[in-house]
């Protein structure tokens, strides 16, 4: 690696930098209504995104960076495994077509602004409200922190910080420099920032992925000289390891069963995610989220395509023992400073929209299922939005400082973790939308069980390729009484959470235990804008949130 | 929430419920929905290098491929739904 620092490179970063910044401050006044102090403004940015401006907002909260650093990393590595990161978001799509559109609708006519606002209302039970909300912040809290490791990797290469023997303050400066200017302006902006980065953020990642899926093939003589350069490089690892470690594709029944429930668990938990679900409910209809359904499997295709430019790595030499350095060390080899500093600053921006989304939803939950619920339960929106803001602040310090006190495998770990606890809340979310029939408290037990057998699970499982990782070594596990086939510990938890829900459901009802009373009407799954009481900005004055008597 | 079920809101009158959708409809929205789902998981049937396709082995291509058929599967299904809707404004 070269350690000296590009100034073209950096120069074109900071360019970039500094642009989503102004952007970032002025996105304030953009389609702004009267006012940014209540949650519907600076937490849902006004509820009124278009198809358009949706399609970049959703695109650009999914597509993370941490994702475009970590899948062509697996593939790098030779995990072909890693691929499953394209079914899972063909998936996705009709998933969030079906269900979405009901929880948008009963959001906007209740006034809900997170899906434990939805829970509380459906279920009237602040426990089960509550136990969906942490979870929500406990497994976007990792997910922030991943998306600053995206940010470290593209300094690292830069040769900004990089380096072992670096001081503290030298490595960390500019990545703690970035965070804060975010925190900055999502503060003075709140969902409207990110919506209007997206557009710089995910132009420059099709250009720079379309050009390097064009340009590399025909400079390292095509597809087959590349495939056939990272069976080569697969061979030799399973030759050196004397069994079948890594393969160019999922050939043996084991793998295929780890890729597809892989595929399935991670579809069902994106849209669980409270960041997945902000920029939906930030949608101005249903329509926007259903014509997105059908407009965003673009990203899936980008996301394809860099996904191979791992195996390009491959063919071009890049040798790096963190696979995590991969591509950018490739974009750093094959192309020219300035095209590098676009690359690098389309990774660098893509940390930071749904770093900044992320830390919005974590701070709506906080503030109306934790603050509102339990601390100030006759805040003002001017007090909520006020509460929502300055934690947005502290959950972006709170990742700073977990990327730059705990070792890196643990923001790994817990995002794993994150990825089954989040799916624990699915039956109280989903299952809601269409039924009242399980009790509320035998959703929650159903996900107390899920919570502690997935984190259970996932803590005892050693490594594969590494005997010296005792924990946290795959996302895979034997499920009960089988051999040999395992999968994704998420499904195992959530199959187990639904029996325990189903179970107690049947036994508090013969109970005659009370089941609360449900605010919501059926009607309110299928409303649209235009609809009586759907409006198109929901009046302060007006939404039901501000009585507050009973939340 | 502190409001009850219709305390501040209209009591229906206003505007008749949206109807559900019919069962052939819905029927034909499933299998729409169900293509990019079923074919996404069926693993053992793509995963195989050949016929590989300039250089491309069949694992990768078909799931490119799958991709905007996907597309079109999820955007024929927000049609439907669409003109589910515009008929049942036009009715009222």
């Amino acid at each position: 690696m070269n350690n000296g620092i590009d100034a073209v490179a950096l120069g074109v970063f900071l360019f970039f930098f500094l642009l989503v910044t102004v952007l970032g401050f002025l996105a304030a006044r953009w389609r702004s209504g009267t006012t940014l102090e209540s949650l519907d403004e600076w937490g849902l940015g006004g509820r009124g995104f278009g198809t358009f401006i949706a399609w970049f907002l959703i695109g650009g909260d999914l597509y993370t960076a941490y994702t475009f650093i970590a899948v062509p990393a697996l593939l790098y590595a030779g995990s072909a495994v890693g691929f499953f990161a394209v079914p899972y978001t063909i998936i996705v799509y009709p998933i969030i077509f079906v269900f979405l559109p009901r929880l948008w609708s009963v959001s906007h006519r209740n006034g809900y602004v997170t899906p434990a606002d939805f829970v509380q209302g459906r279920y009237d039970s602040r426990g089960l409200s509550l136990a969906v909300a942490v979870t929500g912040i406990l497994a976007t809290m990792p997910y922030i922190a991943l998306q600053l490791v995206g940010i470290q990797v593209v300094l690292e290469v830069m040769g900004l910080g990089g380096g072992e023997d670096a001081s503290l303050i030298e490595r960390d400066l500019p990545l703690v420099v970035a965070f804060a200017i975010l925190a900055a302006y999502t503060y003075t902006s709140g969902l409207r920032a990110p919506a209007l980065i997206a557009f710089v953020k995910d132009t420059l990642i099709y250009i720079v992925i379309l050009v390097a899926v064009i340009y590399l093939p025909i400079h390292l003589g095509g597809w087959g000289d590349i495939f056939s350069a990272a069976q080569d490089k697969i061979d030799a690892s399973n030759e050196e390891a004397g069994k079948p470690v890594a393969g160019l594709l999922p050939g043996t029944g084991a793998a295929q069963w780890a890729y597809a429930s892989l595929a399935l668990g991670s579809a069902l938990a994106l849209f669980m995610y409270p960041h997945s679900i902000t920029a939906v409910l930030s949608t101005g209809s249903r329509n926007v989220i259903r014509r997105n359904a059908a407009l965003l499997p673009a990203y899936s295709f980008l996301l394809g395509l860099l996904a191979l430019l791992g195996y390009v790595a491959i063919a071009a030499n890049v040798d790096s023992d963190n696979a995590q350095l991969a591509i950018p060390l490739l974009f750093e080899n094959e192309f020219p400073s300035w095209f590098t500093g676009v690359a690098f600053a389309a990774i660098g921006i893509g940390a930071l929209v749904p770093a900044a989304i992320m830390s919005i939803a974590a701070a709506n939950l906080w503030t109306r299922n934790i603050y509102k619920a339990f601390i100030n339960r006759d805040a003002t929106h001017a007090q909520e939005a006020q509460q929502a803001k300055v934690v947005s602040l502290v959950v972006k310090l709170g990742a700073v400082a977990f990327v730059l006190v705990l070792p890196g495998e643990f923001a790994i770990n817990l995002q794993l973790l994150g990825g089954i606890w989040i799916l624990q809340t699915l039956p109280a979310i989903v299952i809601g939308l269409y039924t009242r029939w399980l009790h509320r408290w035998a959703l929650f037990a159903g996900w107390a069980v899920g919570m502690a057998y997935g984190t259970w699970v996932a803590y005892v499982q050693p490594s594969a390729t590494d005997p010296s990782v005792e924990h946290f070594g795959s996302p895979l596990a034997l499920p009960p009484f089988a051999e040999e086939t395992k999968i994704y510990i998420a499904l195992l938890a959530i199959v187990l959470n639904l029996l325990v829900a189903v179970g107690l459901t049947f036994v508090l009802r013969a109970a005659g235990v009370d089941e609360g009373v449900d605010q919501t009407r059926s009607d309110d799954y299928r409303a649209d804008v235009g609809d009586s009481d759907v409006a198109d900005e929901l009046d302060p004055q007006e939404t039901p949130a501000d009585t507050g008597d009973s939340r | 929430m502190s409001r009850t079920a219709g305390s501040t809101r209209p009591t229906g009158g206003q505007r008749p419920p949206r109807p559900p959708f019919s069962v052939g409809t819905k029927v034909l929205l499933a299998a729409l929905l169900a293509v990019p789902v079923v074919f996404g998981l069926a693993v053992p049937l793509y995963a195989s290098e050949t016929p590989a396709l300039a250089g491309i082995p069949f694992f990768f291509w078909f799931q490119f491929a799958l991709i905007p058929v996907s597309a079109v599967m999820t955007g024929t299904a927000f049609l439907v739904t669409s003109k589910h809707e515009r008929d049942h404004r036009r009715q009222r």
